[in-house]
């Protein structure tokens, strides 16, 4: 049965902007893992010797083998695939040590990749996006347009995700949209 | 305002979300009526420095304590409420 | 013409055609609106606020008081726009405000003979009596007669951005401070911002004609900006202000990105808001001279002397043909010597001084102008332009000297406006006569001018070492930088205050009309503090908050009570800086865009029904679905109920709050949320939870199923959800950090519909995967389980109702939301399945008594809505001590009850009092009040909830709904609450 984009009010699904373009990154499959109290280490370990996966530092993400798993706060991470899996099942070996749940379809992501990308990210997101203070490998949530907000650096491009619930998907993309139709020009210093 | 969070790094205070008072502690179930009004509604209004509740709302969602100058804002430190 | 053969930094090559009040003229690229009148010689730009005294031009930058325009025309017109401020363009159109019919002529000048009635204060004495008056005749007639430029009064067509900078040091102000600051923390690779608000880089250095490193100043500053420009690390922000400063090195910029355009490229903002985090600031925001306060001080042709020079040097105009000099020391003479080069003619140089060194001499004589030591001006003559000064000598004696133009150096305000906004007081300096920054913002240093310097070397090396210290403290060590050279003597700043005699108004405010005889009005009747005098008189309270003249009023004030400069202090200065439209601050957040919006999984299938949209809080939900034929929301609302009673509806639950739980510490965690006990709930099974907050009050309620033995799905309402996942969140990390349990909202993970109706088992088993057994033996009431629909895809049904009848919810993952919708509406063809919205839902749920937002208002117990012995005594729970309170279980308290009314045609309104039968309509008698009303398609008449002072003890009782707001009072009897299947066999059905 036909699966429906989040971005599905939105007139186009894909734009661009320059070469700079943004498109919706979908479906995914999502899983929530939150380690129990003191048992983190235990998780790493087990992610380590199960997936081959070092769960990554605050603020960062890493992926191996097609499996992110993202940073989300304290002993906190989502691990993450591209297209439908079972992901939940497969990752029953962490149970022991954390709650895992599924969040496949809890939110919209977004592309958005080029070189007009962090001046466009610079109009929404209070975050320092500078190279030297942000660079592949990065993640952080915040709270922009009034949605909380989730970004992670892919490439040097640059690109990034960015994410919101997902019934957000419309007005973050109209967000987007008004943040890059008065493309930032910044005086070149 | 910036909250200094001790997991994402210093951000702006909207995405925050502020409770009160950090210094309660949560009387026994049959503690006396007396010790349960004071939890629920006696609070000191210091002027000057304050350690308060914040959650990291749009961040990490942790529960943080924050020691912070009521005269001056300043912000002495910010820790995870549960560490 | 008055625009000088050679000289200043416009472009003479091209021309820019613009309009002022309906008359053509000509300037230049590199003009402001202010320089390019003035070089077509007009005087005249508008008329005072109070007085509707002409007014001319005072200034050269953005402190400028007197000389405001309406910019622009149509829904573009910008009102109190300083023709100082507004970069030419061609085709520009301005035209001068509060006057009528015209400039030349304007009969509201009458407003000055009628002077003593507006004096200061005069909003609270003069229009006191007779009270009738105000609003007919005196509000009026001062609306017509006082204020400044009309808004357009259409919606902006433009569009105002937003965004983000962070920066190791924000430098702000681009003149020789700034710039150095800038160079000097650029070239050790910090991440540099400087903001300037003027379009060019050099401040002062444009105006003046000294040299730096060798060249004259303008060079200089081209020179430095090259020089930034190598730096990679600098960003420059022209045409930006920085408007006001926040906590922990928060600021906000406004740039004006199209302002010097007739109106912004496509897809360009006008103006952008720059809120920018800087770890350090240099601030190098100048200086503004400051106005004298001397009889005919507002008439057109008076000038800041060194507004003169910025005339002469940067725009290459003469703003007079004859001109008076007046000052109190060197900076005056900057302003001869730049006339005289210029070709000026002086016809008089007043110095306050008796004595001047043999340099001023020199130059009075080179000047040709007839030199008045120790004397004063006391009064000024013209009508819309200066035609003369009287002067008197310190002989005394007497004389008049004709002139278009007095050039008055009164000294200079160091710029400490930002350093006050997080309450920082200016501290006067009687060395430099001058305010001088007192306690700064953590994280500013103040370079230049701003800090009371104004050699120019020695603010070229302020500038610098304030740059490197700053990047420093960042953590961009380096060499000491080289400081840019400069001779110039500094020069002992020598203030004119107030110079007394004359009988003309001497102002201190000339936006607002503000005399010397207002302070001494308000220093009469009590109002000496400065905060005191400034509301009582208005001083410094308009669009230019008293840059110019604000100090000259707070030494009248210090001279009346005799209590010295240091005593009387200043008004504090709050943000914004300067005016900053209300549209740069909303950026982008308008109209539609106010705010974003949440739409379910299904929306586009709702609005294919014909849906009515409700927004509840972020959300939008559908509120009833239109048929043809139908006129009014009742009746749709009337034919969905009778629909899910007759037959079977569905209705987009999505939107209520969905949180996961897993872990084995879940079931402690859900007794320790919820009154009742959860822990012993089997596997597959539903159940309905009451949360207090701590104060016993009740908070949320909504379903939890468990679905695995370490896995459970909590419902909460729509509005609450955030509230309740951030309780949660602090229950756990605070008060249980040790349990063993995760969770995080799902709202958005499942697309959930409510199947609701006698043939909704048909509709569900027909909905699922061929082979599911949804049987009444196999999955009763409030059971739960996972199945599969769509051909495989897992969905959670639980057998839960809200309407009272047999009912079920069915969640997929979100992608598959519009999909499913789709295929319950084809299972469900056959009974004439029917989609129904908010209304129709709120209705069933008041025929069956379910508390929801107008009875779990924050206000009710457990006990009022009927709840009391859901509360388990063997566990503790968050509220269960503060709920014990006797007052919280006096039977007295108002308690749920259900309503009809005694006729039935009577309507119900929500928000009636319940008064005893024939007890009077007073507030002793209150009894309570209806909740929530619903006309009752069940029925066939209006029913309604109600918290009623022993409400369940009344049943029976007839008592009368007041409404005395909307008028009507009706009997009602009171009822059980529940109107429809009380004994809920429908629903096990």
């Amino acid at each position: 049965m036909a699966e429906l984009s989040a971005f599905t009010k939105v007139k186009s699904v894909a734009a661009t902007h320059g070469s700079t373009t943004a498109m919706p990154i979908e479906p995914r499959s999502v899983v929530s893992i939150t380690a129990w109290r003191g048992a983190a280490p235990a998780l790493a370990d087990a992610a380590q010797v199960t997936f081959g996966l070092t769960l990554p530092q605050p603020g960062r993400w890493i992926e191996h083998n097609g499996l992110a798993a993202i940073w989300a706060g304290p002993g906190h991470w989502w691990l993450q695939r591209d297209g439908r899996s079972e992901l939940l099942a497969e990752l029953a070996p962490l149970a022991p040590h954390a709650g895992l749940i599924d969040m496949s379809d809890a939110r919209a992501v977004l592309r958005l990749s080029g070189p007009a990308a962090r001046d466009i990210l610079m109009g929404l997101l209070p975050l320092d996006l500078h190279p030297r203070s942000f660079t592949p490998g990065c993640a952080a949530s915040t709270l922009a347009a009034h949605m909380g907000v989730h970004v992670r650096q892919l490439d040097d491009a640059p690109t990034y995700d960015l994410s919101c619930l997902r019934s957000y998907a419309g007005s973050l993309w109209r967000a987007l949209e008004l943040a890059s139709a008065g493309p930032l020009r910044l005086p070149a210093a | 305002m910036r909250i200094p969070c001790p997991h994402c790094g210093e951000r702006g205070n909207d995405e925050f979300v502020y409770l009160g008072a950090a210094a309660l502690t949560r009387p026994a179930a049959d503690a006396p009526a007396e010790a349960w009004h004071s939890y629920v509604y006696l609070r000191d209004n210091p002027a000057g420095l304050h350690s308060e509740l914040w959650q990291h709302t749009h961040g990490c969602r942790r529960w943080l304590v924050v020691a912070r100058d009521t005269r001056t804002h300043a912000v002495f430190s910010a820790t995870d409420a549960a560490v | 013409m008055s625009r000088l053969a050679s000289g200043g930094l416009i472009d003479r090559s091209l021309s820019h055609r613009f309009a002022f009040d309906g008359r053509l003229y000509n300037g230049h690229p590199g003009d402001t609106l202010a320089s390019a009148l003035l070089a077509n010689g007009v005087r005249l730009f508008g008329r005072s606020f109070k007085y509707h005294r002409p007014r001319g031009v005072l200034s050269a930058g953005p402190e400028e008081p007197s000389a405001l325009v309406e910019l622009r025309g149509g829904a573009r017109r910008e009102p109190n726009t300083p023709a100082t401020t507004i970069e030419l363009y061609d085709g520009l159109e301005a035209t001068s405000q509060n006057r009528f019919p015209s400039l030349g002529f304007d009969l509201l000048a009458v407003n000055n003979l009628l002077s003593p009635l507006l004096s200061a204060g005069f909003y609270y004495k003069t229009f006191m009596w007779p009270a009738s008056w105000w609003e007919k005749v005196y509000e009026p007639l001062i609306r017509r007669a006082a204020g400044l430029g009309r808004a357009a009064g259409l919606p902006d067509p433009d569009h105002y951005d937003r965004a983000h900078l962070f920066c190791d040091v924000l430098v702000i102000g681009a003149g020789p401070a700034g710039l150095a600051a800038a160079l000097a923390a650029g070239r050790r690779g910090a991440r540099v911002v400087l903001c300037e608000s003027d379009p060019l880089l050099g401040g002062r250095l444009l105006a003046e004609t000294g040299e730096v490193d060798g060249m004259p100043g303008a060079d200089w500053a081209a020179h430095a900006e090259a020089a930034l420009r190598d730096c990679p690390s600098v960003t420059i922000l022209r045409r930006t202000s920085v408007a006001s400063v926040f906590d922990h090195g928060s600021y906000v910029a406004v740039q004006r990105v199209a302002d010097h355009k007739p109106q912004p490229d496509p897809h360009e903002p006008r103006q952008r808001e720059w809120r920018i985090v800087a770890k350090r600031a240099v601030l190098a925001a100048g200086g503004f001279e400051r106005l004298a306060a001397f009889s005919g001080n507002d008439r057109p042709g008076v000038m800041l002397a060194g507004a003169v020079r910025t005339y002469l040097n940067r725009f290459a105009v003469a703003p007079g043909k004859s001109a008076v000099v007046l000052t109190g020391g060197g900076d005056g003479w900057r302003t001869v010597a730049d006339l005289t080069r210029h070709g000026v003619p002086i016809a008089a140089i007043v110095d306050r001084r008796r004595e001047i060194s043999p340099e001023q001499h020199k130059l009075a004589a080179a000047s040709g102008a007839w030199l008045h030591l120790g004397a004063k001006v006391t009064g000024t003559r013209g009508g819309p332009a200066l035609w003369g000064v009287d002067i008197a000598g310190a002989d005394g004696v007497p004389r008049f000297v004709s002139s278009d133009l007095l050039a008055v150096a009164g000294g200079w305000n160091p710029a400490v406006h930002l350093t006050s906004h997080l309450g920082g007081k200016p501290v006067w300096n009687e060395a430099a006569c001058a305010f001088l920054p007192g306690a700064l913002p953590p994280g500013m240093a103040v370079a230049g001018a701003a800090a009371g310097t104004f050699a120019l070397s020695a603010v070229l090396a302020e500038g610098a070492a304030g740059g490197a210290a700053a990047a420093e403290a960042a953590g961009f060590s380096g060499p000491a930088p080289s400081v840019p050279q400069a001779s110039d003597a500094a020069i002992a700043p020598t203030p004119i205050w107030i110079i007394d005699g004359g009988k003309q108004k001497a102002f201190v405010d000339l936006q607002h009309d503000v005399t010397l005889k207002d302070i001494a009005l308000a220093h009469r009747e009590g109002f000496v503090s400065v905060e005191h005098l400034k509301r009582y008189t208005t001083l410094g309270m308009a669009t230019d908050q008293g840059k110019t003249g604000g100090v000259a009023g707070m030494a009248a004030m210090a001279a009346l009570t005799g209590r010295g400069m240091a005593e009387t202090g200043t008004t504090l200065h709050r943000p914004p800086f300067t005016p900053v439209a209300i549209g740069a601050l909303a950026g982008h957040h308008r109209g539609k865009d106010f705010r974003p919006a949440r739409l379910t999984p299904a929306h586009r299938w709702a609005a294919e029904q014909n849906a009515s949209f409700v927004e509840t809080g972020p959300w939008l939900r559908a509120q009833w679905f239109t048929q043809p034929g139908e006129t009014d929301w009742l009746q749709s609302c009337m034919r969905e109920v009778n629909a899910v009673r007759g037959s079977v509806g569905v209705c987009d639950v999505s939107t209520l709050g969905k949180i996961e739980i897993a872990g084995p510490d879940a079931g402690a965690l859900l007794d320790f949320l919820y009154i009742n006990t959860f822990s012993t709930l089997p596997v597959g099974r539903v159940r309905y939870g009451t949360m207090l907050r701590e104060d016993g009050f009740v908070f949320d309620d909504g379903t939890t199923a468990r679905l695995e033995r370490d896995r459970w799905v909590m419902t909460t309402t729509t509005a609450n959800a955030p509230r309740v996942l951030q309780h949660m969140e602090f229950v756990h990390q605070v008060l249980r950090p040790d349990w063993r349990v995760a969770f995080i909202s799902v709202t958005d993970q499942w697309a959930q519909f409510a199947v609701a109706g006698p043939r909704a088992r048909e509709v569900i088993a027909a909905t699922l995967d061929p082979g599911e057994n949804v049987s009444d033996a196999a999955f009763p009431f409030m059971a739960c389980g996972s199945f599969t629909t769509l051909g495989g895809v897992t969905a959670r049904l639980f057998r839960i109702s809200f309407s009272g009848e047999l009912a079920y919810e069915i969640g997929v993952p979100s992608a598959y939301g519009d999909a499913l919708a789709r295929r319950i509406m084809a299972a469900g063809a056959a009974f004439g399945i029917t989609p129904y919205g908010l209304e129709a839902l709120g209705t069933m749920r008041i025929e069956k008594g379910h508390p929801a937002g107008g009875e779990l208002n924050g206000q009710t117990t457990a006990i009022d809505l009927g709840m009391g012995r859901m509360m388990a005594t063997k566990k503790d729970f968050i509220g269960r001590a503060m709920a014990q309170r006797p007052a919280l279980r006096d039977p007295q308290r108002p308690t749920l009850a259900g309503i009809r009314p005694l006729r039935p045609q009577d309507r119900l309104r929500a928000g009636a009092h319940l008064l005893a039968k024939d007890a009077p309509s007073t507030i002793a008698h209150d009894a309570g009040w209806v909740t929530s009303v619903a006309f009752s398609p069940s029925l066939g008449h209006w029913i309604g909830l109600a918290m009623l002072t022993n409400g369940p003890a009344r049943h029976g009782e007839i008592v009368r709904a007041d409404d005395p707001v909307r008028g009507g009072s009706v009997l009602v009897e009171v009822v059980p609450p529940c109107f429809v299947d009380p004994e809920g066999a429908r629903l096990r059905g």
